[in-house]
Formats: C-alpha cells, sequence, structure tokens
C-alpha cells in the first residue's frame, strides 16, 4: 500500500464504518474497492489502527458470527465517532481543496 | 475510570483470533481464484507478512501493554539467569557486596559527615575558644568570655555553657542525674525548640536567681509520664527546690555530645569574672552572621584575643591560639579523617563493583551475539531490545538489592559491635530510609548505565558478523575499567596494611611495663558518700590488707589511674621549682602526668628504678613528703646532676611545706595513651594522712581508685574473691574488674576498628577484582575461540596460547600495578595522622599488598587461559 497517514487511515475507517458494522477484513476488502484498488491497508497497520480507535472511544466492537458462520469481531462507530468524522470530513475538504487550488496554480 | 483506562490490556488470545480470521479470509480469496489450497496459503503468508509482529504492533496500541511486556521479559530473563547460574551468581554477589558494604558505611558516616545537627542553620555555628597544651579543646574564661560577647563583630549571637555535673533529683524516689549549665541565650543561639514551655529569662541567670531547669524529653517521658502539668512543678534538685519551666525536644543533644537530662542557667557571677584571677571556664558557641565563614571570624576576634592573651601569665602565651571551627568539627574532631577515608573507600569498592557488573554483563552480551541478532532479524524493535536488556539489568539489580540489604544489615550489625565507644553517633546508625535510598540509587543507576551497555556495543545491532579481536573503543573503555579497579584495589590493600601495622604496632610497642597476670580492680568512690579525706583513705588501706591476705596474690599496689591509660593527672612542667635555684621564667615547659600510688606499684608493674629506691612501708607513716619521678622529667629538671636527694617544690597550694624529697628515679613508662607522644612523669605516694587524700577526687569525674593485683591464679576465680572483700568494706560500691592486658588491648580498639573496616573493603576489593579480571579474561577467549582454534591447529603450543590471552591480562595488571603504587604513596600522605610507628611508603606494606594482588590475579586469569589451551580446534571452527 501507498504509505498512508495516520490520520488519513483512521478517516478511511470511521467513513467505511459509518455505513454498517464491519470486520476488519470486510473493512480493508471495502477500502480496496471503493478506492479501485488504488488504496491497499495492510493487516500490520488497520488492526494497530482498529485498536486505537476503539481505545479511544470512537469506535466499540463485539464478537459476533461472519457471513460463512466464523467468529469474527465486528467494528460499529460510536456517536462520538460520527462527531470525529464529520469534524475531519470537513477538515479533510478544507485541506483537499486548499491543495488542489495550490497545485492547480503551480 | 481513567486508572483502568491507563492499565488496560490487550487480550493475547481475541488478538490472534482476529488475525487468523484476516489471514483465512485472504487464504479463501485466493482459493477462490482458483490456486491450490497450498499454494494460496503459501502466498497469503506471503502477503499478510509477520503475524506475530502485526499482533505485537495491535497489542501496542493499548496503554497497559508495557506491564506485559515487563512480565514477560522479567520470566524471560529469569529463565536465562536460571539456565546461567555462574553469571547469575557473579552478578548478583558482586552488587550484593557494593551494596551492602557500601549501605553499611554509608549508615555509620552518614551521621558523621552528612547529618545536620539537630539545630537551626547548623551550618552557621561555630565553637569559639582558645586552646593550650593542657586542654586541646577549645575552651574561653570568665574574664575574657563577657568582653569578647560585648566587643565582637562577627556574630548574630554568642553565648555560653559551663559543661554537665552531676546532680541528684531527690523526690520520691531519688536519682543520679547529669545536669548541664548553660547561659539563658545558649537555646535561642542554637536554635532549638522546645515542646514545652518556654526558655530561661535573662533574670534567671544570676548568681541568686530564681531556681529553674529545663528538663530533657526523655525525663519528661520516664519520670513525669508526659503529663502536661509538668510546667511549674517543683522538684528538689540537689537539695534546692527548681521549678521546672519547660521541656526540650527529643532530639536535643549538647555541642559535645555529652548526655544530660536537665538544663540550669549556668548563673555566673558577670561582674566577679570581670575581676582579675577570676577563671571560670566555660565554652563559647557563636551564630555567624550571614555571608561570614568562620576564618573571617577568627580573623575579626584577633584584637580581643591579644587582649585575653596580655592577661594570661607569660609562660602560656607562646602555647595559646585562637580557635574558631564548625560545630561539626568540633564534635568529630578526629572520627572525620577516617570517616572520609571509609567514604572515599566504599565509593571505591562501588566503582569495582559496577566496573564488574558491566565486565559480566558485556562477557554475556558476547555470548548472545547470536540470539539478539535472530531477534533482530525476527523483527523485534531496537526499543524491544534495550527494553529486555533493561529489564533484565533490573531484575539483577533487584536481586542484588535484596541480597545486599541482608549483606548491609549483617556488616552494620558486625561495624557496631566491633565499634568502640569513642566513634561518634555509631549507636544511632541503623540502616534507616535515607541510606536505603542510597543503595537503591545506586543499584537502579548501574542498572541502567551498565544493563544497557551491551545495546550500545555497536557489534549486537549489526548483523551477526564473524567473531574477531577487533579492538573497539569499547575494548578499550573495558580495559581502562579494569586498570582503574586494579590499581584502586592496590590503594585499598596498602592502606589496609599500613593500618593493619599501625595497629599492632600500637599494641606490641614497649610500655615499660609489664602486663603479664596482673588483674584491676576499679571503685569510684562517691562525692558525696566519700566526701570525707579519711573516708577515702581508710577504705582503700582496709581494703588493701584484705587482698593482700588472699592467698596466691603476690602483690598489690593502688593508684588513681592505670598506664599506659591517658587518664594520668597532668600539669605543666614550668611551675616545678628546684630548691636553691630561682622558679624558671618562660614558657610552660610542657605537661608531665603525674599519679598516685603506693610502695607495691613499682614493682607491681615491674618498672625499674634507675637511681635510688622505691617508695617503702616506712614512707606511709612519714612526716617527710618523698617523690619518684621519671627519667625524662629527670633529664630535664637535673641534666648532668643526681636528682636522689634533691628537693623540689610542686607548687601545690594546699600546704604549708612545699618541699618533697626525690628518693628515686623510675624508668619511662608509656603514658598518655597508645599513640600519643610519651610525657615525664612524677609519682606521688599515698601516705597514711588525710592531707594525701584531697586531690584529684573532687572534678566532675572524679578518679577513680584502681587496686592491682599480681597473681598466677585465674583472674575469674580472683574476681569473685575480691568482690566479696570489697563487699566486706562497702557492700554498695561496684566493683570494675579488667586484665591488664584486657586494658592494654582496649586502648588499641579504635585502631584496631579501622583497620578491621578497611580490611574488609580491601578484601572486598581484591575478590571483586579478581571476578572482574576473571571476566575480562573469560571474554577475550570466547572472542577468540575461532583464532586459538586456527593457531593450534596451524600447530601453536600451550605456552603460546598462554602468552597470547595472558599478555593482554599482564599489560592491564601491568599497568594498574603501576598506577596503584602512586596511588598507595598518595593515600599514605593522607592517611599520615592515622598511622603509628609505620613510613607512608613502607615497602613492607607495599610489596605484600602487590604479591597478593598478583596472586588473587594470576588465579582469576588461569581459569579462562586454561579453557583457551583446552580448545578443540575442530569443535570451535565448525561452531563457527
Amino acid at each position: 500500500m501507498g504509505d498512508l497517514l495516520q490520520g488519513t487511515l483512521d478517516l478511511l475507517i470511521l467513513r467505511t464504518l459509518a455505513l454498517q458494522p464491519m470486520h476488519g477484513w470486510g473493512i480493508s476488502q471495502r477500502i480496496q474497492q471503493l478506492s479501485r484498488d488504488a488504496l491497499q491497508v495492510s493487516q500490520g497497520s488497520l488492526y494497530p489502527a482498529l485498536h486505537r480507535l476503539e481505545l479511544s472511544g470512537l469506535i466499540t466492537s463485539e464478537w459476533a458470527a461472519s457471513e460463512n458462520n466464523r467468529r469474527a469481531k465486528y467494528y460499529s462507530i460510536t456517536i462520538a465517532g460520527r462527531k470525529r468524522l464529520k469534524t475531519e470530513l470537513a477538515d479533510w475538504k478544507r485541506t483537499s481543496q486548499a491543495i488542489a487550488l495550490l497545485l492547480q496554480e503551480g | 475510570m481513567l486508572w483502568k483506562h491507563l492499565f488496560s490490556r490487550p487480550r493475547p488470545a481475541e488478538l490472534n483470533d482476529e488475525l487468523r480470521f484476516h489471514f483465512e479470509n485472504l487464504v479463501q480469496e485466493k482459493i477462490k481464484g482458483g490456486l491450490s489450497e497450498h499454494e494460496a496459503r503459501r502466498q497469503a503468508r506471503v502477503a499478510f507478512g509477520n503475524m506475530d509482529r502485526a499482533i505485537e504492533d495491535t497489542a501496542g496500541q493499548y496503554p497497559g501493554w508495557w506491564l506485559d511486556v515487563l512480565s514477560q521479559d522479567l520470566r524471560y530473563g529469569l529463565r536465562g539467569l536460571r539456565r546461567n547460574p555462574a553469571f547469575a551468581t557473579a552478578a548478583v554477589l558482586t552488587l550484593a557486596l557494593g551494596i551492602g558494604a557500601s549501605t553499611a558505611v554509608f549508615s555509620v558516616v552518614d551521621h558523621i559527615l552528612f547529618r545536620s545537627l539537630p539545630y537551626a542553620h547548623d551550618e552557621r555555628l561555630v565553637s569559639v575558644g582558645l586552646t593550650a597544651p593542657i586542654m586541646p579543646q577549645e575552651f574561653m574564661l570568665g574574664n575574657s568570655y563577657y568582653v569578647w560577647k560585648e566587643t565582637q563583630t562577627a556574630f548574630e549571637k554568642f553565648t555560653s555553657w559551663s559543661g554537665v555535673s552531676q546532680c541528684d533529683l531527690s523526690e520520691a524516689n531519688p536519682e543520679h542525674l547529669v545536669c548541664a549549665f548553660v547561659e539563658s541565650d545558649f537555646i535561642p543561639t542554637l536554635g532549638i525548640g522546645l515542646v514545652r514551655g518556654r526558655n530561661f529569662l535573662a533574670e534567671e541567670d544570676v548568681p541568686n536567681g530564681p531556681k529553674v531547669a529545663l528538663i530533657s524529653y526523655g525525663l519528661w517521658q520516664t519520670r513525669f509520664g508526659k503529663s502536661e502539668d509538668v510546667l511549674g512543678k517543683t522538684v528538689s534538685l540537689n537539695g534546692e527546690q527548681t521549678r521546672i519551666i519547660g521541656v526540650l525536644p527529643p532530639t536535643f543533644e549538647l555541642p559535645d555530645l555529652e548526655h544530660s537530662d536537665v538544663l540550669v542557667p549556668q548563673r555566673v557571677d558577670v561582674a566577679a569574672q570581670r575581676r582579675p584571677g577570676a577563671i571560670h571556664i566555660m565554652y563559647a558557641i557563636g551564630r555567624l552572621k550571614a555571608g561570614i565563614s568562620a576564618t573571617a571570624a577568627m580573623a575579626s576576634l584577633q584584637p580581643q584575643f591579644e587582649q585575653a592573651l596580655s592577661q594570661t601569665p607569660p609562660r602560656f602565651r607562646k602555647e595559646v591560639h585562637l580557635r574558631v571551627r564548625s560545630l561539626r568539627d568540633f564534635q568529630v574532631h578526629d572520627a572525620r579523617l577516617m570517616a572520609w577515608v571509609l567514604f572515599i573507600a566504599v565509593l571505591g569498592v562501588l566503582l569495582i563493583a559496577g566496573a564488574n557488573v558491566s565486565g559480566l554483563l558485556l562477557a554475556r552480551a558476547s555470548d548472545r551475539e547470536g540470539e539478539f541478532a535472530i531477534r533482530k532479524s525476527l523483527g523485534a524493535s531496537r526499543a524491544r531490545l534495550l527494553g529486555q536488556l533493561l529489564a533484565e539489568a533490573l531484575l539483577l539489580s533487584l536481586l542484588g538489592i535484596i541480597a545486599g540489604c541482608a549483606v548491609g544489615e549483617i556488616l552494620l550489625r558486625v561495624f557496631v559491635n566491633l565499634a568502640p565507644p569513642a566513634i561518634p553517633y555509631i549507636d544511632q546508625a541503623r540502616l534507616d530510609g535515607r541510606v536505603l535510598g542510597f543503595a537503591v540509587a545506586i543499584a537502579l543507576l548501574s542498572a541502567i548505565l551498565f544493563g544497557s551497555a551491551p545495546f550500545w556495543s555497536s557489534e549486537v545491532l549489526k548483523k551477526r558478523s564473524f567473531r574477531t579481536a577487533a579492538a573497539s573503543p569499547r575494548a578499550y573503555a573495558r580495559q581502562a575499567l579494569l586498570i582503574a579497579q586494579v590499581s584502586l584495589t592496590l590503594v585499598l590493600l596498602t592502606a589496609a596494611g599500613l593500618l593493619l601495622r599501625t595497629a599492632r604496632n600500637l599494641q606490641n610497642q614497649s610500655l615499660g611495663i609489664r602486663t603479664g597476670q596482673l588483674l584491676t580492680a576499679t571503685v569510684h568512690l562517691g562525692r558525696y558518700r566519700y566526701a570525707d579525706a579519711i573516708k577515702r583513705m581508710q577504705f582503700v588501706n582496709q581494703l588493701e590488707d584484705k587482698l593482700k591476705q588472699i592467698p596466691g596474690i603476690e602483690s598489690v599496689a593502688v593508684t588513681d589511674s592505670l598506664p599506659p591509660g591517658g587518664l594520668e593527672h597532668d600539669r605543666i612542667i614550668g611551675v616545678i621549682a628546684v630548691e636553691g635555684r630561682p622558679r624558671p621564667e618562660g614558657g610552660t615547659g610542657g605537661n608531665v602526668a603525674w599519679r598516685a600510688v603506693t610502695p607495691a606499684y613499682f614493682s607491681t608493674f615491674g618498672i625499674r628504678m634507675v637511681r635510688g629506691r622505691a617508695f617503702t612501708e616506712e614512707d606511709r607513716e612519714s612526716n617527710d613528703r618523698v617523690l619518684i619521678i621519671s627519667e625524662a622529667i629527670a633529664a630535664r629538671l637535673f641534666p648532668g646532676e643526681d636528682p636522689v636527694g634533691q628537693h623540689v617544690d610542686l607548687h601545690e597550694s594546699d600546704h604549708d611545706n612545699p618541699w618533697y624529697t626525690i628518693v628515686g628515679v623510675a624508668a619511662n613508662v608509656k603514658n598518655g595513651g597508645l599513640a600519643a607522644e610519651s610525657e615525664p612523669e612524677y609519682y606521688k605516694l599515698w601516705r597514711n594522712r588525710p592531707e594525701d587524700w584531697n586531690s584529684g577526687f573532687a572534678g566532675t569525674a572524679g578518679f577513680p581508685v584502681v587496686f592491682t593485683v599480681d597473681s598466677p591464679a585465674d583472674p575469674k576465680a580472683l574476681q569473685s574473691v575480691i568482690r566479696s572483700d570489697a563487699a566486706s568494706v562497702d557492700p554498695t560500691l561496684p566493683v570494675e574488674f579488667m586484665t591488664l592486658r584486657e586494658h592494654v588491648s582496649s586502648l588499641a580498639d579504635r585502631p584496631r576498628f579501622e583497620a578491621a573496616l578497611l580490611s574488609l573493603f580491601a578484601g572486598l576489593a581484591i575478590l571483586l577484582a579478581a571476578i572482574g579480571l576473571y571476566g575480562v579474561i573469560a571474554f577475550i577467549v570466547s572472542r577468540r575461540t575461532s583464532e586459538i582454534a586456527v593457531r593450534i591447529a596451524l600447530g601453536a603450543q600451550k605456552q603460546d596460547i598462554v602468552r597470547l590471552i595472558g599478555s593482554d591480562g599482564m599489560r592491564m595488571l601491568g599497568v594498574g600495578v603501576g598506577l596503584g603504587i602512586a596511588g598507595a604513596f598518595a593515600a599514605g600522605h593522607v592517611l599520615s595522622a592515622l598511622l603509628f610507628d609505620v613510613k607512608l611508603s613502607d615497602p613492607l606494606t607495599l610489596s605484600i599488598a602487590v604479591i597478593v594482588l598478583l596472586g588473587a590475579s594470576a588465579l582469576a586469569m588461569w581459569i579462562p587461559v586454561r579453557r583457551a589451551i583446552h580448545v578443540d580446534p575442530m569443535q570451535a571452527l565448525r561452531y563457527e
């Protein structure tokens, strides 16, 4: 994967979970699909990020049966997580617009 | 909540499940893509990467994660130590000895050197006074003290006290107490806070002022049950109704550390002190003004000193000096040097111990290079490796601390039991919290410093390389440490040797008396019970007669002091006049010791008469006053003349006829203690006349009466006979027994104690140095095993290998010994004040120290060198 900034990965995880609760594998697949394979998240950075977000209370988790009936850990976004997502998204838009402007000017 | 969060920890099983789920999905996806299961798993593993690393990184997100890591590291470290018991034992033992010895000695010297005195701003308190040969501790006389107090400019406050004396508290049940006499501003000058009540008023410190007293905390507790209404209570002190006005704090101590129960105003008649001839002896204490040093204060007192000097008799002037020194120096005067010597010795031992543990850890690290390289390539981070090294070192130091505390406690007990009473504060020395903190700080510091040392050793972090004997900077540091160890050890060994020889010389010197089969029995005739000279004379005569009749006792001598004691009467020679010559003018002429004896004294102690005769029984009944002088004083007063038959005036004011007739000259006898230069001496006879039984019994402590019996009988059996005889004369008097040999030996207690302590350190140092040397040579051997194997395979002989390995050790040893000899000379200078009859650069001591050191080193080096000789080339090279 391209080196995702830590904040960016958090943002992607929150965005993915805002649609529906999901396990780690699902999150990585979804990010890959939505980005049309441009972004690949390695488990080496995904799971530390998931546990970090959980510890800071932005997401929660519970064990449940998966689609193929195996035990999997499902993460879902919390209210605090949604709030954070909103501000982060706004920030992200501002920043990307700014960068886009800069690049056009250049 | 927050607390729980701080220590929240990952559950490893769940983490494992979670990541495994991810992995299985990856596999399934690849199978769907048309791969065989086997190939799918292989590719999934490649894609997934290091699962353990991922699990660890995830676990690392939890704040409490380090707890798991620590316990894991500790468990791993403990396993490692158990696998390598020789290393573990050596390291823990080194730490335990280093920590134990330093803690114990720190406990002893802490009180002498560093403890603050129980006075406010004690660093500004100084002892002020004059010194003279006859009173080596500074004192002041009333006539000058009050002038100084008014005119001095260097002190914020200036106060005095007048020593202690026995006093009787007679209330319901009488009790002997010690009273100290102080000026009214003594308490505020020293900055002592009273627990109850108030300080003395100025009007209570005058000759006929109201009788008041401050009592010690201990007395308040034991005698008055800490009752509040003790204030204002009236007690009878030495027969005078005295009101208690306050209670001293539990920490209170007199400036000279003398015990006291009661403080009373000294009530000096100031007006009388201003008249000539008044000589109240007192001790002055000043509180320096801010920013003024003791030296500056001393300079500012110079005019007052000149003035005081002009009032002293001319013969004293040259020998009287002004002294201003800190109160701490006043208290611990001669213990200070020894305390510093011990403190430095302990730092040296600590340094050696630290270097040793470091050397051991380094050697171990070289053994484990392979392990570390593998761990690193398996993905262990630098922080994780460092963490593990530190955890191991921490484990070692924890074990070291525990063992060290035990060693320290044992050593301290040994010290306290060995210590003669003259060591200040020794009874207060115990392993307290601060001292323990000191030990723990040392251990942790050495853990961090030396535990992480292998980490900084570059080889560990690089990939595993072929073992070479490359001389890295770290190797030089290690060698420098070893050289320092060797030289320090030599210095300690030499110092211990010098002190041991001092103790031996002190005890084995020629004393001028015989000590075999002499038993002494000492009684103190109380000041009140035996206030009358006739009663004293009768007691002594009666007991002497009884002792003479005990079968087996060959002779009985009675004196008021024992040679080589140091507790003799002292006078100045200058006042002694010889008949037919003018009384000498000029200086004091130095001191002369004297003692009162019975005729059998000389024969009992085996003191030879050089001229004339000893005292006889007839002399005891005579009207004439007879005198025996020592050779030394005879040479001073009668150079080239025969003293026998001459008359001298000893300048005693209490006799009508001042003249004594010299009947004999006795050989010189050691007096004034074992170490001090002997003084000339004269002997007075106790005749059967009350006038001879006056001098010496007054005074604060009073001289004892010592009966010395010469008998081949068993001293223990003799004691009970003498005790029952004494009881038949006066059943209330306790008798103390000691053989003369024990008495002489007890005088060497302190030097022996000092020598024993330093020897202990030297022994410790040599043990540690040997361990260190062993460690370094073993390290070299293990680093060069392959090189040695190649050499042996190519035909090198045993002696070539010994030379190869040994030369490194010998070179370090050589440099260490050279530096050590230089250090030993320097140490000799520092120690010179503590030595007796030994040269600073005593060649015998130095060569024995070098031989012992070389012997121990050779032994320590032999073990690894032997291993080097027996290297099996095939095995060693295949191992690489």
